[in-house]
């Protein structure tokens, strides 16, 4: 049965684009020639370089780059009277991207800094060094302004539309990807159907489903629908949009159930951008009777220009069933300042508080933490 | 109300997705996810190795529940079966917890001072965690264990299993009891001999007669020629898979330098003289958890060139503990070879409870390296029968384990002092509430791993040696480290 439901949705959605960086650029405008080192039709008298990337001449390739650099003080309440404090200089994100664009293909290239060794593993790459991984690497295509496609390591649906409405990710990740609960990208395909006149969108995934920092462990393949609809495309209530989503997954080698259902409603003005949603969970954990519930609220608003302040809640109950609750409460709290363009600071503090059962089982779950952020982003 | 009404949205919602598991499929598929991606980059790299010790694990419950931390982890971090839950819980400071102090990894060890005690022998999952994970590793241990006695009695194996909770119960009272006293700066107990316990006094009574004839050399080597030599193939034909290989060559040459570095890091080391080697044997099929992990015997010289005094190492690969990563810094020790030795010798009564016991490197990988002696007994299961699998003799062993484990958690490694005191306060509360706790959550989570055995052995039937885990060429090993592996050998 959920084979069939696959097969359905791929059949159905698999044609349908996703929204690609192609959307930026414009096959009218002529792009530059150059002399192409490797030929269509091969070099004469000589072997074709051992890559053909660079090599071509042809198109338009835009460096990109984004960096988060840290701060962060955190007292984790222990007993009454103790709270032992650490703090840390940080790149939660070190972002550098190459997006080459000729007419209506795109292809990209995303990488990212990380720590080689998970938190609480003393072994990684050459001690725990700070590592290069890919986060997205995908050629797509654009179909007019109505359809687009883009395969590789993608980014997913849910994730980046929430984080993207959000625009503060310098104060924090959806909880959505915080809790473990989806990846914001996957190695599969997405394609993108827009609707005229600014309506919104409809989109499709299918994806291996272990996220893009795993390998592929089971036969089963994650399908995603996502869907965000402007009621009123034109006028004052033109940011209003609602979202919504469905994940037909599985993960791990005994291919646990891994659904998940999001609905939200956005706000993506320019002065205010704001979001109320919630994700409930068939499957977590590597465990398919887990069934959880994620509530996630923000409001990011810019009162003057420059000034950036934002406030996000969540509400987790890590395990629906359980009679005691089993809840994390997390609300972040920041105000941010752009210097210029590339470049904004922003003060944040976070405050997590568990249920008794989550503090049980979670050590260190119930914390303060304050974190002063730079941003940079060409 | 609004709870439950949203739940029952979304559950009606969720028949989308169709096909709802059985309770036993669902927990068939977790067990495979979590134990295979524990051993991911071992099923990867040494397959063989890992089929060789998922054989193991389903021929025992106990077997089983040695080499699933993982899984019990995951249990605890995730509150299944209420076995991260409790009302003495502690969210910090965190203990400097055994790791997986379950019976089995209890056993004698030879002191500088030339006396055997009872300490804990096994640091591979060592490091700072919540207390109760410490304690509910033993207290379901000892309810397990209840269970699995008298193999060959089942009349008697049926009354001791029945005891189960009262043997738990006496782990968990006794760990109370003695952390309490030792909170208020009570000396460490020294467990030097039986005093009237049953199962010591068969530990020590069979460990003393090792030490004195040093029957480890007889078993394992030859001599010949006047000279000391490591034996090879399968030693115990009891035991066919457990076999002792050649080294490389090249590896060999290796082993010195390994050792060299290793003597720096014993307490008082012998004259470099008394490392010098003389054979080397890779060891596989041996121990369960470690199954997979690269093992070598070492021969040296000992303290004089009589090969009468040779003396046998063990090197074993070292892994990270997988119980860190609480709260910031998130780790606690500089690097795994630090955490091993930190946390056995603040464990011991003695830091030199086991003198030889040291770290190094070996070809990259962090290793362990301590005395392979007949005289290091560990506390077996299987043969606690007769007047050792008795309900009184397993509850007055759980006593003893109860108190070796308290006596772990008042340790100080990196000065964690204050940590006996705030766990002695939250049971000072209520010590009678809190052993019953223990033994509740303890004897019900011994029966789930019963439950669990058998439907590992179902998992393993349908998805085979890699339990799911699709094969990729990108995986193969290079074929020095494939010699090292000695994977294909352990088909």
């Amino acid at each position: 049965m959920r084979f069939l439901s696959y097969l359905t949705f791929v059949l159905v959605f698999i044609g349908f684009p996703a929204k690609t960086r192609a959307q930026a650029s414009d096959p009218q405008k002529p792009h530059p020639q150059t002399k192409s080192e490797d030929p269509p039709q091969g070099p004469i008298g000589q072997a074709a370089p051992p890559t053909a990337a660079g090599t071509s001449g042809i198109g338009k390739v835009t460096p990109g780059l984004e960096v988060f650099a840290q701060y962060s003080l955190r007292r984790t309440s222990t007993l009454d009277g103790q709270a032992p404090w650490f703090h840390i200089f940080d790149v939660p994100r070190v972002h550098a991207s190459m997006t080459g664009e000729y007419g209506s293909a795109t292809v990209r290239v995303l990488l990212e800094g990380v720590r080689s060794a998970s938190e609480g593993a003393l072994i990684g790459v050459a001690g725990d060094s700070l590592v290069v991984r890919l986060r997205e690497a995908w050629a797509g295509y654009r179909y007019k302004e109505w359809f687009s496609v883009a395969m590789g390591v993608v980014p997913t649906l849910t994730v980046p539309e929430l984080e993207g409405t959000w625009r503060l990710r310098v104060v924090g990740p959806a909880p959505l990807e915080q809790t473990g609960m989806s990846s914001p990208a996957d190695l599969g395909i997405t394609g993108r159907f827009n609707f005229p006149k600014n309506f919104g969108y409809i989109a499709a995934g299918v994806y291996n489903g272990e996220g893009y920092t795993r390998r592929e462990l089971n036969r089963g393949k994650n399908v995603e629908i996502a869907g965000s609809l402007h009621p009123a495309p034109s006028g004052a209530a033109r940011p209003f949009a609602i979202f919504g989503s469905y994940i037909i997954g599985s993960s791990g080698t005994g291919s646990a159930r891994a659904d998940r259902l999001t609905t939200s409603l956005l706000w993506q003005g320019t002065r205010l951008r704001a979001g109320a949603g919630m994700t409930y969970a068939w499957g977590l954990g590597e465990d398919s009777a887990r069934q959880s519930m994620l509530f996630d609220a923000f409001v990011r608003v810019e009162p003057v220009d420059r000034l950036m302040l934002g406030l996000r809640g969540s509400y987790w109950d890590r395990r629906v069933a359980d009679p005691n609750p089993d809840t994390l409460v997390n609300v972040t709290g920041s105000v941010g300042y752009r210097w210029a363009r590339p470049f904004e600071t922003h003060l944040a503090i976070t405050k997590q508080a568990p249920s008794i059962v989550a503090q049980s089982a979670l050590a260190g779950s119930d914390f303060w933490e304050f974190r002063l952020v730079g941003r940079i982003a060409l | 109300m609004l709870r439950f009404t949203l739940l029952n949205l979304v559950l009606g919602l969720g028949l989308i997705g169709c096909g709802e598991p059985t309770v036993d499929e669902a927990r068939k598929a977790h067990i495979a996810n979590v134990i295979s991606s524990a051993d991911e980059p071992f099923l990867r790299t040494r397959p063989n190795l890992v089929a060789g010790k998922y054989a193991r694990m389903a021929a025992n419950p106990y077997d089983f529940f040695r080499a699933t931390v993982p899984l019990a982890w995951h249990d605890y971090q995730n509150n299944y079966f209420g076995l991260g839950t409790s009302s003495f819980a502690l969210d910090g400071p965190l203990a400097p917890v055994l790791g997986d102090p379950h019976p089995e990894n209890f056993g004698t060890l030879l002191g500088a001072d030339g006396t055997l005690t009872l300490e804990p022998n096994d640091f591979d999952s060592a490091d700072f965690a919540p207390y109760l994970w410490d304690l509910r590793r033993l207290v379901s241990g000892m309810a397990l264990a209840a269970r699995m006695t008298n193999s060959e009695d089942l009349a008697a194996q049926q009354t001791t299993a029945q005891a189960s909770r009262v043997i738990a119960h006496a782990a968990a009272e006794a760990y109370a009891q003695a952390i309490l006293g030792l909170s208020k700066g009570g000396e460490r107990p020294r467990i030097t001999e039986a005093n009237g316990d049953l199962i010591l006094d068969d530990l020590f009574s069979r460990a003393n007669e090792d030490l004195a004839e040093r029957t480890e050399l007889a078993d394992f080597t030859s001599l010949e020629n006047g000279r000391r030599l490591l034996r090879r193939g399968v030693l115990d034909p009891l035991d066919p898979a457990e076999r002792y290989l050649d080294l490389p060559v090249w590896a060999l040459a290796t082993l010195p330098n390994t050792l060299d570095h290793y003597r720096q890091t014993l307490l008082n080391p012998p004259e470099a003289k008394y490392f010098d080697l003389l054979d080397a044997v890779r060891v596989v099929g041996s121990g369960v958890a470690s199954w997979a992990r690269v093992r070598v015997v070492l021969l040296v010289r000992g303290p004089t060139d009589d090969p009468a005094d040779d003396v046998l190492l063990e090197l074993k690969e070292l892994n990270d503990s997988g119980l860190a990563g609480h709260y910031p810094p998130f780790v606690r020790y500089d690097d795994v070879a630090e955490r091993i030795r930190s946390t056995s010798r603040a464990a011991w009564v003695r830091p030199d409870a086991e003198p030889l016991w040291g770290t190094s490197q070996w070809l990259g990988f962090p290793i362990q390296i301590k005395r392979e002696s007949d005289a290091h007994k560990t506390l077996r299961i299987r043969r606690l029968s007769d007047e050792l699998g008795t309900p009184e003799a397993l509850e007055s062993l759980a006593r003893r384990l109860g108190e070796v484990v308290a006596r772990a958690h008042t340790a100080t490694p990196k000065n964690a002092e204050w940590v006996a005191r705030d766990i002695a306060s939250i049971i000072a509360r209520d010590p009678a509430g809190f052993a019953n706790e223990q033994a509740d959550v303890g004897d019900r989570y011994a029966q789930r791993v019963l439950a669990d055995h058998q439907l590992f052995r179902a998992v393993l039937e349908e998805r085979g040696p890699r339990l799911g885990l699709p094969l990729d060429s990108n995986d193969l090993v290079a074929p020095d480290l494939a010699a090292i592996y000695a994977d294909e050998q352990a088909k």
